[in-house]
């Protein structure tokens, strides 16, 4: 275990990170519009022309922010499934959490026959009825899998279990693909491709209240979580009201994975990764540092993904979940491999 | 055990190679037939041969390469000796299965749709009369074109299936049914001509051959003399296409089908350069800076009610940036309402018409507009 001192360095190192990937997110895209003219359109200038003022403003700007957000929420909530849970390969799709999810959105926008365009007509109402859609799903089987960890102790089985649910979800998704439109097929599979673009400035607060509260709520339980690590009984003698503690963790991780596989899709490999990658450089399952870290770690990470979906010079440009698990893949093999190793999850 | 792993999946990928690596077979001993001669669709070739006719779709991925050759015997006629490899098929065929809808159309226009036994994905279909036989129990349905009831096709006992052919996609059961599958690779022509011209395809099937040759010229008479008109245009205003999905714009490639129509209604398409195949994929800011001042900005979508410019500016913010869309010079056609895919391919003079009519309203006053509008 590393000293504190080095951890406030990291932090550090990570918070100057982050203020530059964002300006960087906001200055780099692929159209080339000069640095300079780029820090007049931020300090409210005039720049210079103003389609740059629109791309930095009305695209770029709710982008980054977007990727900020989620990019925490996702970490966080994979950190939270993967204490609760007891075990390392637990997050948002492994535990089928996000199929769920997309079920909801599926049933929304391939069976109603509509895309979020089509509900965007009724505004933020429109958005409301994805989020929510996705929220319930999500949380149906994160509850369902919750109701299971009650009957089956193993955390492997556990797994197994959450996986076959994911299957179940992912094929009644196959069904209704199957008889939907083309275009709303279309629709659908790029949505899940993942997506930081999709929300306009005029949601941004919305979006941006959701996943803080769902944050806030994760920070509250960090005594809980530390509990949790040494074990269910344990955590009880500690004085954890168990079951109150784990509709929380329900509830935040829930509400932070629907809020953003809604709006952005279901982003691939974030919520796994980034809880692991945090371990690995602050050394310590300490929660109280683990969590703040895991959070800037995962806006971090997912400024730097959005940036890499753009190809340099081309105008063109990669789907988000094309540049995610080439970032988060290597970790987790690294993980598996190191298993033995891993301390505190086993 | 590592090393057996290894070696199981070198096995496993160089297996799943060889199952992939189906191409179709060259084409040979064709020297002794006659050509027919085809104005634009280079999908598909005609060759007549004493006692019987020769007809081979190319792969429209592979250049030069045989996708399906099909050999056509007159009923009456013996079945002559030495044919050629390939599908043999007597004509005229009097039951068929049709798998998408884009092929009622032209079997419409030849008269022909009372063959149809079986279809499939019947929810696209607006034909009246395919409806009534499938309302009638005449025709059957198979489900979904992706996966057809095979069974329900057999006991429809067609002489063809007609299907539209997709990349490296086998036909799975359908293949052993023993039931000749034409494959109609029509939408990979990249001219509204060239896909009008596979009726004289459907037409070999029929004997119907002088009629598509009338029913075509005709139709290329009326698209040229719009095209001629067209050319009268005193400017040329900019125009972009479809809407970005995920993070990602598909916009149409200088050698696409939309194009194509962009350039014979007088319009100046901002991607027309770009002469590559398919959609060219881009970033909303790439679009943004090519056509933020285009004159005019065409969507096609699938939804059960025409989209508004409220609705546009709601999907997605940055739409309102475009002058198009402040002007309200947004294209529309809502393929849910309108049977773009069904009609559509075989009016491309009305749907040109459509274009000149919105792009220079004094070219064409009396025209009345069917696929394509002004959004409202």
């Amino acid at each position: 275990m590393r000293r504190p001192a080095v951890n406030t360095t990291i932090v550090a190192v990570c918070a100057v990170l982050i203020a530059v990937l964002f300006l960087a997110n906001l200055a780099y895209g692929s159209i080339h519009i000069p640095i300079d003219a780029v820090t007049r359109i931020l300090l409210g200038g005039d720049g210079e022309r103003t389609s740059w003022t629109n791309i930095v403003l009305v695209t770029r700007l709710p982008q980054a922010i977007t990727a900020l957000f989620a990019g925490a929420a996702l970490a966080v909530s994979g950190l939270m499934l993967q204490t609760m849970f007891q075990n390392p390969l637990a997050g948002p799709s492994l535990l089928g959490i996000s199929a769920g999810a997309n079920l909801g959105v599926a049933i929304v926008m391939l069976f109603l026959g509509g895309t979020m365009g089509q509900y965007g007509s009724l505004g933020i109402g429109g958005h409301l009825l994805v989020v929510v859609s996705a929220f319930v799903g999500a949380s149906a089987i994160l509850g369902l899998v919750l109701v299971l960890s009650n009957y089956i102790k193993s955390n492997l089985v556990l797994l197994i279990a959450g996986i076959m649910i994911g299957y179940i979800a992912s094929s009644a998704i196959s069904i209704l693909n199957f008889y939907a439109s083309h275009e709303n097929v279309h629709a659908f599979v790029m949505w899940g491709m993942g997506d930081f673009s999709s929300i306009s400035l005029k949601q941004i607060p919305f979006f941006v209240t959701a996943v803080s509260v769902g944050l806030l709520i994760a920070l509250l339980l960090i005594k809980s979580l530390n509990a949790l690590l040494l074990g269910q009984r344990y955590a009880e003698n500690l004085g954890v009201a168990l079951q109150k503690t784990r509709l929380l963790i329900l509830l935040s991780a829930g509400l932070l994975i629907a809020v953003t596989t809604a709006f952005c899709g279901p982003v691939a490999f974030l919520g796994l990764a980034v809880p692991h990658i945090a371990r690995m450089l602050l050394g310590s399952v300490d929660h109280r540092s683990l969590l703040p870290f895991t959070l800037i770690l995962g806006a971090l990470l997912a400024l730097l993904c959005n940036l890499l979906t753009t190809l340099p010079g081309s105008g063109s440009i990669l789907p988000l979940n094309a540049i995610t698990p080439m970032l988060g893949g290597p970790v987790m093999l690294y993980v598996i491999l190191n298993r033995s190793k891993s301390q505190g999850l086993n | 055990m590592n090393r057996n792993l290894i070696a199981f999946i070198l096995l496993a990928v160089s297996l799943i190679g060889v199952s992939c690596n189906k191409g179709g077979s060259k084409r040979a001993g064709m020297k002794d037939g006659k050509k027919v001669e085809l104005q634009d669709a280079k999908g598909f070739t005609i060759t007549e041969f004493d006692g019987y006719k020769v007809v081979e779709v190319v792969n429209p991925w592979k250049d030069s390469v045989l996708l399906h050759r099909y050999i056509l015997v007159s009923r009456e006629a013996s079945i002559p000796d030495n044919l050629p490899e390939g599908d043999v098929v007597r004509v005229p065929v009097s039951k068929i299965s049709c798998l998408y809808s884009v092929f009622v159309g032209s079997l419409e226009l030849l008269g022909q749709v009372s063959t149809i036994t079986s279809v499939a994905e019947e929810r696209y279909i607006e034909n009246q009369m395919v409806k009534q036989g499938i309302a009638s129990g005449k025709i059957k349905l198979l489900g979904e074109a992706s996966a057809v009831n095979v069974e329900g096709l057999i006991d429809s006992n067609p002489d063809i299936v007609l299907v539209s052919p997709f990349k490296d996609m086998g036909y799975g059961k359908m293949d052993k049914a023993g039931i000749p599958i034409v494959e109609v690779a029509s939408y990979m022509e990249n001219s509204p001509l060239a896909r009008a011209e596979w009726i004289k395809f459907f037409a070999l099937f029929y004997g119907k051959e002088k009629q598509a040759d009338s029913i075509y010229s005709a139709l290329c008479d009326r698209y040229g003399k719009v095209r001629e008109i067209a050319k009268g245009a005193k400017v040329k205003p900019s125009i972009f296409a479809d809407k970005k999905f995920g993070q990602v714009w598909n916009m149409p490639s200088g050698n696409s089908y939309m194009s194509s129509f962009f350039r014979d209604a007088g319009a100046s398409y901002l991607w027309d350069d770009v002469k590559q195949s398919g959609v060219i994929p881009l970033s909303f800011e790439a679009v943004y800076q090519k056509a933020e001042n285009a004159d005019y900005w065409l969507v096609k979508y699938n939804k059960p009610q025409d989209m508004t410019y409220d609705d546009l500016g709601k999907e997605y913010d940055g739409y309102k940036m475009f002058k198009a869309y402040k002007t309200r010079k947004v294209i529309h056609c809502n393929t849910n309402r309108i049977s773009y895919y069904e009609k559509g391919v075989m009016e491309p003079d009305v749907i040109l018409a459509d274009l000149v009519k919105i792009l220079h309203p004094e070219l064409l006053p009396n025209h009345k507009q069917v696929y394509f509008q002004l959004m409202k």
